[in-house]
């Protein structure tokens, strides 16, 4: 391997990591706000993309449909909760009209970067919805049940995804297309633009938890459910916003990978699964980590197919255990002195 | 707990409720099963719509000799556990007299112990060759797409034709991308042609650029990709970024329409060999088949509103046949018969001798389950978004 | 048994027997798949519901068994039964090599260790081609055949894979009932606590690693012969959270396995039946419906089914209520009836009359001088009933003592200097304000912690740094400052505590051996329960007010036999004529020979019960000496109260 092909390896690598870093930043925030593990993250990846990629070729907007349905079901609860039997109406009807408006006005050619905002907000909305409908209820249960949970969200949205855009795949317009040759090394505006992204996202998010009162609220309410209730936080409006900035931060990946590796239905699983290794070799609480971790497992992933293709994941996973185990030594180690 | 209890019994009842729904005696039973969701549903839909609009051309037309047609589809979420369970159900529970399975190869292998014990004749629509060799332990499998080493041999006969001397392979860790190589290297070394490194990658992969740059250093004249897609728009633009000069070669697999629209001009030059259907409009009208080629694009676009895909075309394939076979054997058999029907089938099918249909020209033997012959594999290259037939 | 729950139990196993003639014919296929997958998902409801290990790679070795067998019968034409035997056995060194790294983790790490692991196992199967088949799978399965039978009919298959079920529901069963059931228990409650009471949590961990690998191995061979076809994808991701979903609907109960199989597998039939095929979204449709479902099913119940088949069928954890037992011939080493200090209490179930024990007691005492606990040096564990425990000697010097002990966090030194000497029956009282860092010389002495300095000896051994189940072993025995109880029954708890002197692994657990050790382990933490004065052996053990947890957790040490008691706190919480019920019973304990370290805050209590007194503050010791002395002492008093008061 020469040191321009190494470094070829490392730059693509650390292009593949930022959208897995991207997917670890939502999974920590969702596990540090509500401890719950979301198994569908790639999902929102998913609907991002494939919701955007409607809006701007004319193709489904199952994204907006599975909003308007998902605000629907939330009315629904709200109202059954207030008891307020004769308003039961509204939302499925409410629903029934939106949709068909939505379906009316279209097929959409919205310009790329008004149907990405459309699709994040769509997602993000997606996103905290679930929370409210699954997540909320089953508050007090173990952290195995949330894993389950959001196993059927990752088996159902996905089926969704089938449903709304058929098993084919769909590319999306680069935010510039080409590419920057420097060195003897090319990489592509794309790339560059998905890594620049994912450092605005984390410096975003670590401003949000630092230095505003609402995200210091919303890792007390991580801490300590009931603690943070005593003091005047909400733990579910804390399960809400995770939800919802998470969701939104994954569905901006998914606009950001279509262009290099196309959107298709099933594109969720994979990712999420990276993205997960990522955060949890990055320790699962700490955001620069969850990125560390993402790129560390792109870099990694690059240079372990270059090295053997076949068996290039298997040593991507197995490389996992010992680092996992050299963290918890480490830990212990720096407890006992 | 009264109502965990409420849930059990509502699911007991209805497993046992529910169970398909009773053909009539007379009807002539086909069972289907299809992947419908899984990694494998992109070929499948195709599937699946192609034998709904097989079933309703028959019984529009009259049916099998005035019997009508039912076709029962079962869902196997491209798992082959699941392909088993689907078909022992279309067999004991549906009363099927033929099975059409599976998508996949690992699917239809599968079934094979089954369909052999119970004695029912089975079309698979999936591409390994295992699935019907060695003949004497596949006496009641049959299939209809070409094997993969004659798509091969048709690309590798190509690359001869344009000098290649060296050929890279990039492909799916699975099984088709296995089937893909092991057919080269039994066709490459037979032509002369050398085999100087062959990269993997799994369907869920998206970054190919390691891959890539390996071949690209290795520097064979040519690389085969064989993949479906988006997969294999991926390699394709892997090797480009890479900067790879030489001449891409895709698989049949890569023949659905998101193929083309993905790749757009970028695609230029690429050569593949592909199914008849796929270059419907370019046939040449000396080929026997051409008109049945013709006919089923007509039918599915009038039904559809889009071009078949070559899943599509395998499928409905597979209705000709036994529909032609039940003509057949209905002259001596009655379908209440079943067990007799069922034989009666499997031997007219391996009888079917110059049988014009979607995929080419079938001639079965006892020794030949597959049938086509190299007509089948059509040469052609990508130009501006459209296949260009090789002259 | 109760004649009515024998004559249910018939009636079940008869119906069992004859599902595949009542049903039509497929359903044989539904039911053979229930029951391999209850059978493997009871392994993985032992693994997380009980033992709290999620594990999401469980398709591997269930892949690795049903690879093993046919590859060694297909390809290497073994015996096709005793490929069954391989395949598990494969199954079960997999699980060895692969826990002995991973059990090392917890938690979310843990989760993604196994998961790694199955990826990498799913990768194995499809590369190495040829052995395995490759991506096309492993076409060349022999049929198991028995006296010319052959198991290939799915309505006589189902009766193979019925006994690998029940097998597999029976061992849970057994096991959760046994000692090592406890131990599992115990251990996912507060690992340690486990390790307080003596047990070994990583050896535990990985047997019920390995039995529940082992279970998924069996299971997977069965399943290779039934369909007579495998490939990889069986047994990907996707195979591990389904079995993971099962173990879930079905709950934290033997038969939850075989239920939660059920449930998963006839709704995915069902939904086919269900949802009219014509449509060319039926496949969607049902993956859809699929998730929407499990969403819901453990929203109304998170813990699955567990709560309806605990009513059905009662696990219990203790033989029926003893009517009176016998009084032993020879005595038990904890003596268990009326203590002499403290006030007679209401003779409960198990409570021998009061004289024989008594009696017996005083001829213990007689044969034993100084001590009862024994006079062989401190090796083995697990004596026979009746015999004392093997014990530290007792010589005439100090049965614990420590010296120089220090310990430091980072730049905080929490102990520093610390000495003492104590010997049997004495009680030492080590008092202090807070942060002085008496628990934490706690955690060092009975080995939670490594000290950073200075060494601990018991029994004249120098057993510095030795972890906390060796010291339980060797006869130290501590309380928590906040209550480290497990989530079970009372006595469930106390018979916890008689781990260390009873026998009985994970193996014998699954047999049912140990009986006679579980019903001698009961008399003993029924009569330590009498001795610190609880009654409600069944209440489970969190739910108790904080007071009774105390003296639970002090029964609890007296079961173990201890030579040594370290006690944090003991008092915390008691009203005041507890308080003194404590105190006598205490006294009483100094008096049969025991030898105790006395943590407390309540002056009165430590004055009136200690003999000696030691004083830390900010972790040094500031003074050591009788009672009246230290309560004199002005250094003391400027301690805990502030200069001026001196």
């Amino acid at each position: 391997m020469t040191m321009s092909t190494a470094l070829f390896l490392f730059v693509t690598g650390l292009t593949n990591g930022a959208i897995y870093a991207l997917l670890g930043l939502g999974l920590v925030l969702i596990y540090n706000v509500t401890r719950v593990i979301n198994i569908a993250q790639g999902e929102f990846v998913m609907l991002g993309a494939l919701t955007a990629v409607g809006l701007t070729t004319g193709e489904a907007t199952g994204g907006i449909t599975l909003a308007i349905l998902a605000g629907a079901a939330w009315a629904l609860l709200v109202l059954l909760r207030r008891r307020r039997w004769s308003l039961l109406w509204l939302p499925p009807l409410g629903a029934l009209a939106l949709s068909w408006l939505v379906r009316v006005a279209g097929p959409y050619h919205l310009p790329p970067l008004l149907a990405v905002l459309v699709a994040t907000v769509a997602v993000a909305f997606v996103g905290a919805a679930l929370y409210r409908l699954t997540i909320q209820p089953a508050a007090a249960a173990g952290e195995v049940v949330f894993l389950i949970i959001t196993t059927g969200l990752y088996l159902g949205l996905q089926g969704l995804g089938l449903l709304f855009w058929g098993p084919g795949s769909f590319s999306f317009p680069s935010v510039h297309g080409g590419q920057i040759a420097a060195g003897g090394l090319r990489v592509s505006y794309q790339s560059l633009f998905v890594l620049a992204a994912t450092f605005v996202v984390l410096a975003l998010l670590w401003l949000f938890f630092e230095r505003t009162l609402f995200g210091k609220a919303l890792r007390a309410a991580a801490m300590n459910r009931l603690g943070a209730r005593l003091v005047g936080i909400s733990p579910e409006r804390a399960g809400l916003v995770a939800f919802a900035i998470s969701a939104g931060i994954s569905a901006l990946a998914g606009v950001l990978i279509a262009p290099v590796t196309y959107a298709t239905y099933d594109m969720g699983l994979g990712l999420g699964l990276k993205g997960f290794v990522g955060a949890v070799i990055g320790g699962l609480s700490g955001y620069p980590g969850a990125v560390l971790g993402g790129l560390a497992i792109g870099v990694l992933e690059a240079f372990a197919a270059y090295t053997t293709s076949a068996y290039g994941e298997a040593i991507v996973y197995a490389l996992i255990i010992p680092i996992l185990l050299l963290r918890v030594i480490a830990v212990r180690r720096g407890a006992a002195t | 707990m009264t109502r965990t209890r409420l849930w059990i019994l509502t699911l007991l009842t209805a497993a046992l409720a529910g169970f398909g729904g009773a053909a009539l005696a007379q009807d002539i039973v086909i069972g289907a099963a299809i992947a419908q969701t899984g990694p494998a549903s992109s070929l499948g839909s195709g599937e699946v719509d192609a034998l709904k609009l097989f079933e309703k051309q028959v019984n529009d037309a009259g049916g099998i000799m005035g019997h009508n047609l039912k076709i029962v589809l079962l869902d196997t979420a491209s798992d082959p556990s699941k392909a088993v369970l689907d078909v022992r159900k279309l067999i004991t529970e549906s009363g099927a007299v033929a099975v059409i399975c599976c998508t996949t190869s690992p699917e239809s292998l599968a079934v094979i112990d089954t369909l052999q014990r119970a004695g029912v004749p089975n079309i698979s629509i999936a591409a390994s060759a295992s699935i019907v060799q060695p003949a004497s332990e596949r006496h009641w499998v049959f299939k209809t797409p070409p094997v993969d080493a004659t798509m091969v041999a048709a690309e590798v006969k190509d690359m001869v034709a344009q000098g290649v001397k060296t050929v890279g392979f990039l492909g799916f860790n699975d099984a088709y991308g296995q089937g893909g190589l092991t057919e080269l290297q039994k066709a490459a070394p037979a032509h002369d042609v050398a085999i100087v490194d062959t990269e993997s990658f799994a369907r869920s992969d998206t970054n190919l650029s390691s891959q890539a740059t390996k071949l690209v250093a290795a520097n064979p004249d040519a690389v085969l990709i064989w993949a479906i897609p988006p997969a294999g728009n991926v390699a394709e633009k892997a090797l480009q970024d890479a900067g790879y000069q030489g001449t891409i070669y895709q698989s049949y697999g890569m023949t659905n329409e998101t193929f083309l629209r993905l790749g757009g001009a970028s695609l230029n030059g690429t050569r593949l060999s592909v199914l008849p259907v796929i270059v419907h409009d370019k046939l040449p009208a000396s080929l026997p088949f051409a008109s049945v080629v013709q006919d089923f694009v007509k039918t599915y676009q009038d039904a559809y509103g889009s071009v078949p895909s070559s899943f599509a075309g395998h499928a409905w394939d597979a209705g000709l046949i036994l529909e032609a076979a039940s003509k057949q054997v209905l002259a001596s058999t009655s379908p209440t018969d079943v067990k007799a029907f069922r034989s009666a089938l499997r031997d007219a099918i391996e009888n079917l001798h110059d049988f014009q249909a979607v995929d080419g020209t079938f001639n079965f033997s006892p020794t030949d389950h597959s049938g086509l012959g190299t007509s089948s594999a059509i040469m052609v290259t990508v130009q501006d978004g459209a296949y260009q037939l090789v002259p | 048994m109760r004649p009515r729950s024998a004559a249910l139990g018939l009636a079940g196993a008869a119906l069992l027997v004859a599902l595949p003639w009542l049903l039509p014919p497929f359903y044989a296929n539904l039911l053979c798949f229930i029951a391999i997958y209850g059978g493997v998902a009871t392994g993985l409801i032992l693994l997380t519901g009980y033992a709290g290990l999620v594990s999401l790679g469980q398709g591997a070795f269930y892949g690795i068994g049903a690879y093993g067998a046919v590859v060694l019968a297909g390809s290497y034409g073994v015996d096709p039964w005793l490929s069954l035997l391989l395949g598990t056995l494969l199954a079960a060194a997999a699980g060895y090599l692969v826990g002995l790294p991973i059990l090392r983790l917890s938690g979310h790490y843990l989760a993604l260790a196994t998961l790694a692991w199955g990826i990498i196992a799913t990768i194995l199967f499809t590369q190495l081609a040829s052995i395995t088949g490759g991506p096309n799978g492993f076409t060349n399965v022999p049929v198991l055949r028995l006296f010319g039978v052959d198991f290939i009919d799915p309505g006589r298959f189902y009766y193979l894979t019925l006994i690998f079920a029940v097998l597999a529901v029976l061992a849970l069963a057994s096991l959760i009932r046994s000692r090592a059931g406890r131990a599992v228990r115990a251990m996912r409650s507060s690992e340690f606590a486990a390790a307080s009471v003596g047990m070994e949590v990583g050896r535990l961990k990985l047997q019920v690693f390995v039995l529940a690998a082992a279970l998924a191995g069996l299971g997977g061979a069965l399943f290779a012969y039934f369909i007579a076809f495998i490939s990889p994808s069986a047994f990907d991701l996707g195979a591990s959270i389904r079995l993971l979903t099962m173990a879930m609907i079905g709950g934290a109960h033997p038969l939850g396995g075989v239920l939660g199989a059920a449930v998963v597998t006839l709704l995915d039939d069902v939904l086919q039946n269900v949802i009219p095929n014509g449509s060319g979204q039926a496949g969607l449709v049902q993956v859809i419906a699929y998730g929407a479902i499990l969403v819901g099913l453990m929203l109304a119940s998170p813990r699955g089914l567990e709560p309806l088949l605990s009513r059905l069928w009662r696990v219990r954890f203790r033989s029926r209520p003893a009517a009176a037992a016998p009084p032993d011939a020879v005595p038990d080493a904890v003596p268990d009836a009326v203590p002499d200090a403290v006030p007679a209490r209401a003779a409960g179930p198990g409570a021998a009359p009061a004289t024989a024990r008594a009696a017996a007691r005083a001829t213990a005492r007689a044969t034993a001088p100084a001590t009862v606990f024994g006079t062989a040096p401190a090796t083995v564990i697990g004596t026979a009933p009746g015999t004392p425990a093997e014990r530290p000697q007792a010589p005439a010097g100090a049965l614990l003592e420590v010296r120089e002990l220090g310990r430091s966090f980072g730049g905080l030194q929490a102990v520093d200097g610390l000495g003492f000497r104590l010997r049997g029956g004495e009680i030492l009282g080590l008092i202090g304000p807070n942060g002085a860092g008496k628990t934490t010389a706690f955690n060092v002495i009975s080995g939670l912690l490594p000290p950073s300095q200075g060494r601990v000896l018991l029994g004249g051994d120098d057993v510095t740094g030795q972890p906390a189940q060796r010291m339980a072993r060797r006869g130290l025995t501590r309380t928590f400052q906040n209550t480290a109880l497990f989530d079970m029954s009372v006595l469930e708890n106390v018979m916890a505590g008689c781990y260390v002197h009873t026998r009985g692994g994970v193996w014998a657990g699954v047999l049912g051996l140990g009986r006679a050790d579980e019903a001698r382990a009961e008399r003993e933490a029924r009569g330590a329960l009498e001795r610190v004065g609880l009654s409600e052996l069944d209440a489970r053990a969190p739910a108790l007010p904080v007071g009774k947890q105390r003296l639970l957790e002090v029964a609890r040490s007296l079961a173990m036999r201890p030579a040594v008691l370290l006690l944090d706190e003991p008092a915390a919480g008691l009203r005041y004529a507890e308080k003194r019920e404590l105190a006598g019973l205490l006294g009483a304990l100094r008096d049969e020979g025991l030898a105790i370290l006395l943590v407390e805050h309540d002056m009165d209590l430590v004055m009136s019960v200690a003999d000696r007194i030691v004083v830390m503050n900010y972790g040094k010791m500031l003074t050591e000496g009788a009672p009246e002395q230290v309560r004199q002492d002005p250094e003391v008093i400027a301690a805990y109260l502030g200069l001026d008061a001196a």
